[in-house]
C-alpha cells in the first residue's frame, strides 16, 4: 500500500489537485473581517469575471424575486448580503472539481458535491439552531470539510475494498482504518491541504477534527456543528461513498451543542426541506 | 515494524479480495464497483429510457407497466417496494424519517414512514391493486458507530426508521417477504416489475438479489 507516501507528498505531488479561485478566498477573508463592506467585497469580485456574473445572476434569480434588474455588483452584494455572496463564491469556486467522481471513495459524478453541499446546509442549520457558531462560517466549514478525500482519492483507486475489509475485520471506523493502513486519514490530509491553501484556521480545524470533535482544542463548537451536520447529511444518504456511515458519532458534540438526541429528527426534517430548496438553485448558478 | 505488518496484511487482503471478486464477477468486485458507480449515473439511471423510473428522496412512484424502479441514496432512510402481481401494479417509496413533525410537511407524505406506506398503498389501489394482495420488500436503516457521554440511540435515525416501518406494516396488515436493514452501508434498491426481482446494491460495491416478489416467477425458478 502507499503508506510510504507522506501527506506532504500527496499534497505536493498530486498534479491535478483542485484550487479555490483567489477571488473566492479573498471574499471569504473579507467577509470575516470586522471592516468588511459591500464595496470592498464588490471590488474583489470585479477581479473575477465569471464569479461576478454568477453573483449578478443570483441577485436577479427568481429566488430573490426582485422587481427590477440589478446590474451593479455593489448593489448585488447589498441585496444578497455579504455572507450569501461568500457562500455562492465558494460553491461556485469548488463545484467544478467537487462534481467530479472520486473513484478512490466510490463516489460517482456529483456525489462528492452533494455530500459537501449537504453538509454545508446541515452545519449551517445546526449553527442556527444552537447559536454556537456563526451560520455562514458553519456553511463554509461544512462545504470544505472533506478536502482530504479529494486529495487522497487518486492515491486510493482500487484500494478501498481492502481498507473496508480491514475495517470490517477489526471492527473499526473507516478513518481509523485509514490511519492504521496509510499512516494518516483523509482528515489529516485535508488539514494539510487547507493549510497549504492558507484557508482560515477554523476551516483547517474542521478538516482535521470533523470525525473527532472532542479532540479539537480550538473552534470546538464549530467543529461540533460540522460533525453533526456531516452525520445528518450522511444519514440521509446524500453523497454516500463506499465508506458509507462507517464513522463514529460523538454524542459529546450533542451535549456541547445542547441538542437533545430526540431533536436530531426535527433538524434532519428541516435539513431535507432546505436541501431540496437550495440544491438546484446553487447548482444551476455554480455550473 | 507494525506498519510493515499492516502493509503486508493489507496486500494479503487485497489479493484475497481480488481473487474472490474475480471468481464472482457479478458481485463484490472492486473494478465492477467503479463501473457500476458510473453506471449509477450514466447507465443504470438512464433517464432517456422510459422503462426506468427514478425514485428520488421522499418520493412515491407507482406503475402498472413493465419498468425498472431505481431508488438510490438510501442511507438511514428506507426504500420500500410493494407489488400486486395479479393487478400488475408496482410501487416504491423512499422515506427519510419516521414521522411527520411539522404540519407544513403534510404535503410530503413520501418523506415519512408514518404517511408514506399508507399513501403508497392508496396510490396503488387507485391503479387496481388490493392491499391484501400486496407483497413488500424494504431496505435501509443504516447506522453510524456511536460513542460518547450518554450512548443514547434516540438520535439514531436508521434504528428509528426501521422500527417505524415494522409498526406501520403491522398496523396496515401488509405482508413482508424480505428486508435488508442496518449496517453502515448506503444502498440502492432496484426493482424489476416484469420478473418481480428486487436487488440491493451497497455503496461499497456489492449487489445481490434480495427476493422475487412474484410468486409465479418464484415457482418457475
Amino acid at each position: 500500500m502507499s503508506h510510504t507516501v507522506s501527506i506532504e507528498q500527496i499534497v505536493q505531488k498530486t498534479s491535478d489537485l483542485p484550487t479555490i479561485p483567489a477571488a473566492a478566498i479573498k471574499v471569504m477573508r473579507e467577509t470575516q473581517s470586522s471592516k468588511a463592506s459591500a464595496a470592498t467585497v464588490a471590488r474583489i469580485l470585479v477581479t473575477d469575471q465569471a464569479l461576478s456574473a454568477k453573483v449578478l445572476r443570483l441577485a436577479n434569480s427568481a429566488f430573490y424575486g426582485l422587481s427590477r434588474k440589478i446590474t451593479d455588483l455593489g448593489e448585488a452584494v447589498v441585496v444578497l448580503g455579504m455572507k450569501s455572496v461568500k457562500n455562492l463564491a465558494l460553491v461556485a469556486g469548488t463545484y467544478p472539481w467537487m462534481q467530479r467522481p472520486l473513484t478512490g471513495y466510490c463516489l460517482g459524478p456529483e456525489e462528492m458535491w452533494r455530500h459537501a453541499f449537504g453538509t454545508a446546509v446541515a452545519s449551517q442549520l445546526v449553527a442556527r439552531a444552537t447559536r454556537k457558531a456563526l451560520e455562514d462560517v458553519a456553511f463554509t466549514a461544512g462545504l470544505l470539510h472533506d478536502l482530504g478525500k479529494v486529495a487522497l482519492s487518486v492515491w486510493l483507486e482500487n484500494k478501498m475494498g481492502a481498507i473496508l475489509l480491514y475495517a470490517g475485520r477489526e471492527g473499526i471506523s473507516y478513518d481509523e482504518a485509514e490511519r492504521r493502513v496509510l499512516g494518516y486519514d483523509h482528515c489529516q490530509v485535508g488539514y494539510h491541504l487547507a493549510t497549504n491553501w492558507n484557508l482560515p484556521e477554523e476551516i483547517c480545524a474542521c478538516n482535521l477534527f470533523h470525525h473527532k470533535p472532542s479532540n479539537a482544542t480550538e473552534f470546538q463548537e464549530l467543529v461540533d456543528c460540522v460533525h453533526v451536520g456531516d452525520y445528518i447529511c450522511s444519514s440521509m444518504g446524500y453523497g454516500l461513498g463506499g465508506d458509507g456511515l462507517l464513522y463514529r458519532f460523538d454524542e459529546e458534540s450533542l451535549v456541547r451543542l445542547n441538542i437533545k438526541p430526540e431533536d436530531i429528527e426535527a433538524l434532519t426534517d428541516e435539513f431535507v426541506s432546505q436541501y431540496e430548496e437550495y440544491e438546484s438553485l446553487f447548482k444551476e448558478l455554480a455550473a | 515494524m507494525e506498519r510493515q505488518f499492516l502493509t503486508d496484511y493489507l496486500h494479503w487482503c487485497h489479493e484475497i479480495f481480488r481473487v474472490w471478486t474475480k471468481s464472482r464477477p457479478s458481485e463484490f468486485s472492486g473494478e465492477k464497483r467503479f463501473n457500476t458507480l458510473e453506471s449509477n449515473e450514466r447507465g443504470l439511471l438512464d433517464m432517456s429510457n422510459p422503462s426506468q423510473i427514478l425514485v428520488g428522496a421522499a418520493t412515491i412512484r407507482v406503475s402498472n407497466g413493465q419498468t425498472t424502479m431505481i431508488c438510490p441514496g438510501i442511507g438511514s432512510s428506507i426504500g420500500l417496494v410493494a407489488m400486486d402481481e395479479v393487478a400488475g401494479v408496482t410501487g416504491t417509496v423512499h422515506m427519510m424519517l419516521p414521522k411527520v413533525l411539522n404540519k407544513s410537511s403534510l404535503d410530503k407524505p413520501g418523506r415519512y414512514v408514518s404517511t408514506g406506506i399508507a399513501e403508497l398503498v392508496r396510490q396503488m389501489q387507485e391503479q387496481g391493486a388490493l392491499a391484501s394482495r400486496l407483497v413488500i420488500a424494504y431496505v435501509g436503516g443504516a447506522e453510524v458507530f456511536t460513542f460518547g457521554a450518554e450512548r443514547n440511540q434516540q438520535f439514531n435515525i436508521g434504528t428509528r426508521n426501521v422500527a417505524a416501518v415494522s409498526d406501520q406494516l403491522h398496523s396496515l396488515e401488509l405482508r413482508t417477504l424480505a428486508a435488508d436493514l442496518g449496517g453502515n452501508n448506503g444502498r440502492t434498491l432496484i426493482v424489476e416489475s416484469a420478473s418481480g426481482e428486487v436487488r440491493v446494491r451497497t455503496t461499497n460495491g456489492g449487489e445481490r438479489t434480495l427476493c422475487i416478489l412474484k410468486r409465479t416467477q418464484l415457482e418457475a425458478a
